[in-house]
């Protein structure tokens, strides 16, 4: 606790991208200058450019440059930041990076080590969460690192099985197996994957529930004991389990559910002495019941989505009770309004297997407008590189209802143009334009029910527009140097007389 | 008197090859595609962005390009189109052919050559998994189309490759 209750006076951002970006500007905004950090590949970054001061904490691979402690604690003596804000990924969920913030007497921007260290572990977490009362999956009640012992335990729960990683999050990592057959090669890439995103390589089993939802509350708990929840996210929209559409109210839930649900999400962050804002995240199942699936221990990717309707900043909150602050406001303060909705924009090839898709961002146009937000950490000309999240930015939309979100959003996706790598925004479009989504029938396989294949439906105007577009700017290229040679009749273009490529009858 | 021009290009996307063509006088522009005819009206907004009205609509058109690809985006999605000059057979199909030979197993995109799963010699299956690719945190598994012998491996665990890089070369037996 001796790093608590001080003002922070410099805050170094652990992380990258769209999220590092996001933590930077509510500094900014508290009047706190910021230090980012990053990895050779990203010395043009984004979150580079907008920091105060930026420091290269080593080569590309995570485990050099994101993953690494010392580099990053060197980084913020070197620079006097006092406070580190993880972000999402990474270190965000790190109990020894938290523990060893406390002992260099840096201020960790999230719960304390002790309290990462229980729910960062999923299975303590699990037993934790089961003696507090609240409902949990039934799986293995501890971890392991040796994949002959899984068979047993996968018999035990019965075929198909889930595994996850132990100190996982954001779906990494987890596999459905079906059989017995396919559950070595599957434990062993799930801790190859594992090992290599979060430094612990163990994984466990759970039972695989078929077409749940994935219902998630976002909690705020001060270092005093008090502990508010800001209402539900849905997020069933997964692909490869990794959420890609969120939204708030969920159409699943009548209000005693609700109440029912927040109250178990308090409960959940009082049994495990958590501080600053997380996550609780539940499975509801076909029959309305719900299943504590476990605790992120940080900002989620989706929480724009509860700061539209509820009004609350989360990240300067979490600022707040980084300094020591007491919440401001109760449970009963929280009123919500409206519907939102957040699509994420990923690097990524949907007419092919949501292939990553890395590479230079030739042209971004963002999308705008009233109660359109974009959470971006891209920029014309930016590089995408190879070896991190393919995330890009977020759309956030906040409408009356769900019905007006839904066309807000459509509208929003259609403003976002993002040209020179294949992005994740045709897809979102004809997953929020679906008329089961419409319909609110969205569990968590929406995607395999409804959506694949894939394939970009591309209408004969479209194509159109696009082949002249694209003629128009050859002729304008073919275009010789000013003052160079001769043209010859062709290359004197009427596409280029008059006012630029101007044509027709004025 | 004015003199009606007119230029073609042709375009490949995903594959397929489109032709087009202008056709303007100082008074009138016009585009043909497939047989049909349209009156345009172009005005750059941008180095990026055109505004288009063809056929009596607009569009706001955003484009992008390096060498002869073009990267055309409007409502929200985006057309790659390859432009093809001269009447060879275009290289984006030639070599989108050569990635598929038989045999022939090349990183689907740039990343991480995560375990190279067989050996020089060995004789692989059909489906068997023979190496694994990861990029931003997905492993992808390079698997044989059918019953083959490794005949030669190109890459080592950790090694960067780019998208199309061969991997490993099978022999069908």
């Amino acid at each position: 606790m001796k790093a608590k209750k001080r003002k922070l006076k410099k805050v170094l951002v652990a992380n990258r991208g769209e999220i590092a970006v996001r933590v930077i500007r509510a500094c900014r905004e508290a009047g706190i200058p910021t230090v980012a950090v990053y990895s050779s590949a990203d010395s043009r970054a984004l979150h580079v450019q907008m920091a105060d001061q930026a420091v290269c904490i080593g080569p590309p691979p995570p485990v050099e440059s994101y993953l690494n402690v010392d580099s990053i604690v060197s980084a913020a003596r070197k620079t006097g930041a006092a406070a580190i804000h993880p972000g999402y990924g990474f270190l965000s969920e790190n109990a020894q990076f938290a523990a060893r913030c406390e002992r260099e007497g840096l201020n960790f921007i999230g719960p304390s080590a002790e309290a990462l260290s229980l729910v960062g572990d999923k299975v303590a977490s699990r037993r934790t969460m089961s003696k507090a009362g609240i409902p949990i999956i039934p799986g293995m009640r501890s971890k392991g690192k040796d994949p002959g012992r899984f068979a047993a335990e996968a018999e035990k729960i019965g075929y198909p099985v889930l595994i996850k990683a132990s100190a996982g999050g954001g779906g990494k990592g987890m596999m459905v197996v079906h059989s017995a057959k396919e559950l070595r090669p599957a434990v062993e890439a799930s801790m190859r994957v594992a090992g290599g995103a979060f430094g612990d390589a163990s994984v466990y089993l759970e039972k695989y529930l078929p077409a749940p939802r994935h219902v998630e509350f976002q909690v705020l708990a001060d270092t005093h004991g008090n502990v508010v929840h800001l209402y539900e996210r849905e997020c069933s929209i997964q692909r490869r389990h990794q959420k890609i559409v969120e939204e708030t109210p969920s159409v699943a839930l009548d209000e005693k559910l609700r109440a029912r649900m927040g109250e178990a999400a308090v409960a959940a962050v009082k049994a495990s002495g958590y501080s600053n804002a997380g996550t609780v995240e539940f499975l509801l199942d076909q029959g309305g019941k719900f299943y504590f699936l476990e605790v992120n221990a940080r900002l989620q990717v989706e929480h724009p989505i509860t700061e539209l309707t509820t009004g609350v900043d989360l990240v300067r909150q979490q600022l707040l009770v980084a300094m020591g602050a007491k919440l401001s406001f109760g449970q009963k303060d929280i009123v919500r309004r409206g519907h939102a909705v957040e699509c994420r924009i990923y690097a990524e090839d949907p007419a092919n297997g949501f292939m990553p898709s890395s590479g230079r961002v030739a042209f971004l146009k963002e999308p705008g407008g009233p109660g359109v937000r974009h959470d971006c950490g891209i920029y014309s000309g930016c590089e995408v590189p190879v070896h991190y999240d393919p995330i890009l930015s977020k759309v956030i939309v906040w409408a009356e209802d769900r019905e007006a979100a839904r066309h807000r959003m459509l509208s929003a996706l259609s403003e976002t143009i993002i040209l020179g790598v294949r992005t994740t925004v045709p897809f979102l479009q004809d997953v929020i334009a679906h008329r089961e989504f419409a319909a609110g029938n969205t569990r968590t396989d929406f995607i395999e029910t409804y959506m694949l294949p894939w394939k970009e439906s591309v209408d004969e105007r479209m194509l159109d527009v696009a082949l002249t577009a694209a003629a128009i700017d050859s002729q304008n290229r073919s275009r010789p140097p000013a003052g160079g040679s001769t043209r010859s009749p062709e290359q004197l273009s009427p596409w280029q007389t008059g006012s630029g490529w101007r044509i027709g009858g004025e | 008197m004015a003199q009606t021009r007119s230029k073609s290009f042709q375009f490949i996307i995903d594959g397929a090859t489109h032709g087009v063509t202008l056709i303007g006088d100082s008074g009138h522009g016009r585009v043909r595609i497939a047989g049909r005819e349209f009156e345009i009206q172009a005005l750059p907004v941008s180095p990026n962005c055109l505004s288009l009205r063809i056929g009596g609509r607009s569009t706001t058109v955003y484009l992008a390009g390096e060498g002869t690809r073009r990267f055309i985006g409007l409502a929200g999605r985006q057309l790659v189109l390859e432009e093809s000059r001269g009447s060879s057979a275009d290289p984006a199909r030639r070599q989108a052919q050569a990635s598929q030979a038989e045999g022939t197993l090349s990183s689907p995109m740039p990343g991480q050559v995560v375990k190279i799963l067989v050996c020089e010699g060995d004789m692989v299956d059909k489906n068997q998994t023979v190496a694994i690719v990861e990029a931003m945190k997905m492993e992808n598994e390079l698997k044989a189309s059918g019953r083959a012998r490794v005949i030669k491996i190109s890459a080592q665990d950790g090694d960067l490759v780019d998208a199309g890089e061969v991997i490993v070369e099978l022999e069908a037996e």
